[in-house]
């Protein structure tokens, strides 16, 4: 094959992706995005409708739940969300996106710390998977999101080692997705009665 | 102060507001918790996201996307509370 081939080959590959490409990131992270986003969609309609048929069941459970917590929780995400967008304009303009990208990373771990004394203080109360469909729900969805999360910091050390624009906007914006699925989870768990 | 600095500070005022809401009885009160979480959602969408800067469609989709969940859940909880009330 020719290089004219081989470079021709490389562009077909490169614009591959149909309306993927135009989306920020690698078109590759965008059907990770999708798919998640699609997911907790149906579990929250799963957690809604589970609640329309045991009302009774669910109020009572869910008065055990700290909403101040969960909103100190969405706080840190959001604020870790922010710095990780800083990171991506810092890089813009030729900074390395790092100290925010490592500050991203440490708030982001606050959520995980404020997660874990929320799940102590159920546990402590004799509270489980299988104390009834509530904290069955309860634990699926918020914990499948704090594995997101984990994935997430995890993602934004790879981008900030390897930190160039398409890398750190690749990492960020799964980084956002969890952040958005957890806007809607927060609502949708803690603060509708 | 830049748009994503404004789009942090809405998300915390926002997020401030909806625990403040959720206190509040009365059947406005779902309605309002779940629309002030799409504001939420479409701020890191357009801000966070830069979704702003991908083509109609994805804008679109991205938005229905959430308007939809909100809308369903809302929709679910109020149709659900009707019930138990006449019940």
């Amino acid at each position: 094959m020719t290089d004219a081939a081989v470079a021709d080959t490389a562009e077909e590959i490169e614009e591959g992706w149909g309306p993927l490409d135009g989306l920020p990131g690698n078109p590759m992270m965008w059907i990770l995005i999708l798919g998640e986003m699609l997911v907790f969609a149906i579990l929250l309609a799963g957690f809604s409708i589970a609640r329309a048929l045991h009302p009774a069941e669910f109020a009572a459970s869910q008065a055990h739940l700290d909403p101040l917590l969960a909103g100190l929780a969405t706080i840190a995400l959001v604020t870790s969300g922010w710095l990780a967008a800083r990171a991506l304009h810092s890089v813009r303009r030729g900074g390395t996106g790092r100290p925010q990208l490592a500050a991203a990373m440490l708030i982001g771990s606050s959520f995980l710390v404020l997660k874990g004394i929320e799940y102590g203080r159920e546990f402590a109360s004799g509270i489980g998977i299988e104390t009834d469909t509530f904290f069955t729900l309860y634990f699926l969805i918020t914990g499948f999101h704090a594995l997101h999360v984990v994935m997430g910091i995890i993602v934004l050390a790879i981008v900030a080692w390897r930190n160039n624009a398409e890398n750190i906007e690749t990492g960020t914006a799964f980084w956002h997705m969890v952040d958005l699925v957890w806007i809607l989870i927060f609502p949708t768990l803690y603060l509708l009665r | 102060m830049r748009g994503i600095d404004l789009a942090w500070f809405a998300l915390v005022a926002l997020t401030l507001l909806s625990l403040g809401t959720s206190g509040v009885a009365g059947a406005l009160s779902p309605a309002l918790i779940l629309a002030v979480a799409a504001a939420k959602a479409i701020t890191v969408l357009r801000w966070f996201l830069e979704i702003g800067e991908a083509s109609r469609g994805w804008r679109l989709l991205l938005d229905v996307y959430v308007v939809a969940i909100c809308a369903t859940i809302a929709g679910i909880f109020v149709i659900a509370g009707q019930f138990a009330a006449a019940g």
